[in-house]
């Protein structure tokens, strides 16, 4: 079969004081559909970046990128990404700005109502849609971002550090909660994070990328049975995965 | 913390008690002459003497302020927009507002008397000059005050240009939009004040030249009082209309 996102030898440089700076250096990731992937790396080594590229923000680049058989160069692909930040519209309300992807394609008036309010109840939203996002916490404003993105078109959901800004509880709590709905949907994802027991709880496989310019460094599949409750972490199995990839970090 | 915010919501009629207090004492104790620096009590006797007249001139001044501040609204919005929405627009326009506003609105009242005659044309015009400025200054900023990743997220999800302006843009921009229509209805009232000086038959800046001439200190501040209060109410009413379309208080 096909895989959701074949990159090869992707190369990114910026510019910067007139200086070359290599970004990304001969980057290969396959991820096949319906697994759940998991980048891991340093801060600074490029991670954001390889995002923007599969997104088709990024133009200069040199390698190539396949998104469900298709270059990105020539067709801009149906990609569901979630930035850093989660950049919600604090003029609407929660409800509405979940819906801003269907709004924009034209396809809210002919979404079932209902639809959208399992979802909202599905993402533990429930007596909150219509709550504002300053009214919100952190956890729950990064589970509007990402049932926000999880209405963008496209069959490969981008999650750039969905819970990097939140304290180890909510985080704990907000894992737990992705595992289960991630376990009932299957959607191909691509999950980037600093933190390397998420990265094993939550994946099939996890690559690892090395310090500026950003490579793969090690790929390590995570044959951990699901669905997974959270007590998995303390096993062997677990442990030994993690050890495996702070290792595979320290290179 | 209670405490603190109710101090906070009596300190401006207290201090403002004081000072007219103060104020009154001084005048009566160094017996100033009423032409110099009336009394409180002079310029509120003054202004119930003169009232009948003073609320004619206000009328006048009053319909020229709305007639220019809703003309420069409507003119702000749409050149705002378009300058927006065509880089070009705002690369060509942009010098000459500025250029617009380092005029001496003194040189440009007289000017636009001779070119548009002695009615409320060019009183109207002055105010649309004086009030256009802050708004398209802050329509402008708020509009293109976008985060680049908000930008990347839009065209990611395939928003057309016109979605982005409606939908987010417009929306966003709204409190810098009212900032400056906040500093614009402030400025109206002055305006349209100055623009009366230089030549007209009614209106508030006239009563103000008249009382001038003729020694009536106690009647040129009660204008200046109503100007005052004319500024105040429009300042007032355009928070109003801002807290009714902004409901979320902290917008950004
Ligand atoms: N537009 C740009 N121009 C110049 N340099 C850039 C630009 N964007 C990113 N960089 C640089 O590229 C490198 C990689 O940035 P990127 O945001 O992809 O890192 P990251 O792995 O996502 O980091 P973090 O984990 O902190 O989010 C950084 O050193 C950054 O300074
Ligand atoms: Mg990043």
């Amino acid at each position: 079969m096909e895989p959701a996102v074949n990159i090869t030898d992707l190369c990114v440089s910026y510019t910067l004081n007139k200086k070359e700076l290599k970004v990304l250096e001969n980057v290969n990731l396959r991820a096949e559909a319906g697994r759940f992937v998991s980048i891991i790396g340093p801060s600074g080594c490029g991670k954001s970046t390889l995002f923007r590229t599969i997104a088709g923000l990024e133009k200069k680049y040199t390698g190539s990128v396949i998104v469900n058989g298709c270059d990105i160069r020539n067709s801009r692909p149906h990609i569901a990404y979630m930035l850093q930040k989660d950049l919600l519209l604090p003029w609407r309300n929660v409800r509405q700005n979940i819906v801003l992807p269907l709004e924009l394609a034209g396809t809210l008036k002919n979404t079932d109502a209902d639809f959208i309010e399992n979802m909202i109840s599905e993402f533990g939203l429930k007596g909150f849609a219509d709550a504002y996002p300053d009214e919100l916490s952190g956890g729950m404003r990064q589970r509007v971002a990402l049932l926000r993105t999880w209405l963008m078109e496209g069959s490969v959901m981008l999650l750039d550090e969905p819970f990097g800004a939140l304290d180890a509880l909510t985080r704990k709590h907000m894992q737990d909660w992705l595992t289960g709905i991630w376990e009932k949907h299957r959607k191909t994802v691509l999950f980037i994070t600093h933190d390397i027991e998420e990265a094993v709880y939550l994946s099939d496989e996890v690559f690892v990328m090395g310090p500026r310019p950003g490579r793969i460094v090690e790929h390590i599949n995570i044959d951990i049975e699901r669905p997974r409750k959270s007590d998995i972490t303390c096993t062997p199995l677990f442990i030994d995965y993690k050890r495996r990839l702070v290792s595979a970090l320290q290179v | 913390m209670r405490k603190f915010t109710n101090t906070g919501k009596l300190s401006l009629p207290v201090s403002f008690a004081a000072i007219i207090i103060v104020w009154e004492t001084l005048v009566y104790i160094l017996k100033t002459p009423n032409y110099l620096i009336p009394a409180p009590s002079a310029v509120v006797q003054a202004m119930i003497e003169a009232f009948p007249v003073l609320m004619r001139h206000t009328s006048v001044t009053l319909l020229e302020v709305i007639l220019g501040f809703a003309s420069a609204l409507v003119l702000s919005a749409v050149i705002s927009l378009l300058m927006v929405r065509f880089s070009v627009l705002y690369k060509i326009l942009w010098p000459y507002m500025v250029i617009s506003q380092t005029i001496p609105l003194y040189i440009l009242a007289p000017l636009f008397m001779i070119w548009f005659g002695f009615g409320i044309l060019p009183k109207v015009l002055i105010v649309v000059l004086v009030c256009f400025f802050p708004i398209t200054v802050g329509f402008v900023q708020g509009l293109t005050s976008t985060e680049p990743e908000l930008d990347e997220l839009l065209q990611v999800m395939r928003a057309t240009p016109s979605q982005i302006l409606w939908k987010v843009r417009v929306p966003q921009a709204m409190p810098q939009f009212f900032s400056g229509l906040k500093i614009a209805a402030a400025y109206s009232v002055t305006g349209a004040v100055l623009s009366e000086w230089v030549g007209a038959q009614e209106g508030l800046g006239i009563f103000l030249t008249r009382s001038m001439k003729t020694f009536k200190t106690a009647a040129l501040f009660a204008d200046i009082v109503i100007i005052v209060v004319l500024s105040l109410i429009l300042f007032y009413a355009i928070s109003l209309i801002e807290k009714r379309v902004i409901r979320r208080r902290n917008l950004l």
